[in-house]
């Protein structure tokens, strides 16, 4: 019969496993995306700890000096891992990218048959190229990116920010941290000083604490006596935002600060309540 | 130390360092010679161009055992001639009132220097005696003879 003679004469076209092929490079694509972006992530982790656990060492032994290097080297590291990140964040993109559209070119192909079967059969350049399709929407991203991109994702990570600040600190005590600017790579050291003094007592802090509603700093032992004569509004100027004993938190920056602004400053001036007493 | 007497000393040390001219401002003695930081008293010049100039006013100010939470009270002496300041001396001024503008983080300095503008501007919504509130809003001309009276009594004051 004519069917069979055909059926004998079929030739499987290649694009048959072309998308069980492919269903397994992008298993295999977005396993190793998962286990290189975890091993960033753990890196970060890494970085992130040894830099707090030395800070808080520093902090807990007065006569220790905190290693601006090392602080910076550790910034310098942890913007490294977060490019990386970035990078490897790009790169799933484009893989979206070269699977939406080898998707969308599949939905534009006509049925399975024999007919037709050349068209499937020549179909197999997309398959030949599928690196060569990622490699360019990968370029292609890479291209339209700009510098500010990788900023903004800079910007909104947390730990960056945290060591970023300490490492201002360390050279600037009593400078107010400049925001991170996304097309700019200079520096801008904003107006004013941030007031190393407890509102309250107007002594340096020694124990700063603060309002997690309206981040103000205050001596700890102070602004509970002010919490407890009755007084529930934010002591400072301008302030009028409640504060409960629930809401201070230990001001691990201001800390900072005073350490380093009290090894600066060997000035009589420079005297703690306690030190008064 | 409590709060109270932590801050008064270091009102009292940033006093010394640094004041605005004109003005002083120290803690009493006590009966048996002490400091004593909660009763100070301050005079407030005039400012210069005013019918205040010229004269240095003398006030009395008290913290209360809950300094900063609490303002200090603050008096001119008894029968004051001000619109906003009761026959009692007690000065009517928001900055001053805990129910009002009072916030522990005013210092001292920031006090007497709000006393001083408070002398030449006065505050017509909150009348707090009639002699000078009266000639104040109604007889201007007797209000500056009386305001030029009373800066001649405080020429040398302080
Ligand atoms: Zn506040």
């Amino acid at each position: 019969m004519d069917s069979v003679s055909n059926i004998e004469n079929f030739v499987l076209p290649p694009n048959v496993p072309f998308q069980r092929v492919l269903t397994r490079d992008f298993e295999f694509a977005s396993s190793f995306e998962n286990k290189v972006d975890s091993d960033l992530q753990e890196l970060g982790k890494s970085i992130l700890d040894i830099t707090s656990e030395y800070v808080n060492y520093i902090l807990q032994n007065d006569h220790l000096k905190l290693d601006e290097e090392f602080i910076q080297r550790n910034l310098d590291s942890f913007e490294q891992v977060l490019r990386n990140r970035f990078a490897l964040m790009e790169f799933k993109d484009s893989l979206q990218h070269s699977k939406d559209s080898i998707r969308n070119n599949n939905m534009n192909v006509s049925e399975l048959t024999i007919e037709a079967l050349q068209e499937y059969q020549s179909s197999t350049e997309d398959l030949k190229n599928f690196d060569d399709v990622v490699i360019s929407h990968y370029e292609e991203r890479k291209l339209s990116q700009t510098s500010s991109e990788f900023k903004k994702f800079l910007k909104s990570d947390k730990n960056y920010a945290y060591i970023r600040s300490i490492s201002f600190i360390i050279k600037n005590p009593e400078d107010p941290i400049p925001e991170l600017e996304e097309d700019d790579d200079d520096v801008n050291i904003s107006g004013g000083k941030i007031s190393l003094k407890d509102p309250l007592s107007l002594n340096y802090f020694v124990d700063p604490v603060k309002s997690s509603v309206c981040n103000h700093t205050y001596e700890r032992a102070f602004i509970l006596t002010h919490l407890s004569s009755g007084h529930s509004e934010c002591p400072i100027n301008g302030c009028r935002n409640a504060v409960t004993r629930k809401n201070l938190i230990k001001d691990d920056m201001m800390c900072l600060r005073i350490q380093v602004f009290s090894k600066r400053k060997t000035k009589p001036e420079y005297e703690t309540a306690e030190r008064i007493e | 130390m409590s709060l109270c007497k932590t801050r008064l000393q270091e009102e009292r040390k940033q006093w010394r360092k640094d004041h605005p001219f004109g003005f002083f401002a120290k803690p009493c003695k006590a009966p048996d010679g002490s400091l004593d930081l909660t009763q100070w008293t301050a005079g407030i010049p005039g400012k210069a161009g005013t019918l205040w100039e010229d004269a240095v006013y003398p006030i009395t100010i008290s913290f209360p055992e809950e300094y900063p939470s609490k303002p200090p009270k603050v008096k001119f002496p008894a029968n004051f001639y001000h619109p906003n300041v009761y026959p009692s001396g007690t000065i009517c001024l928001s900055i001053l009132n805990e129910e009002q503008d009072w916030r522990p983080a005013i210092t001292l300095k920031q006090i007497v220097l709000g006393i001083q503008e408070l002398l030449d501007t006065p505050n017509p919504d909150s009348p707090a005696q009639e002699p000078a509130w009266k000639a104040f809003s109604k007889d201007r001309t007797m209000y500056d003879k009386k305001v030029k009276e009373q800066a001649k009594r405080y020429v040398n004051a302080g």
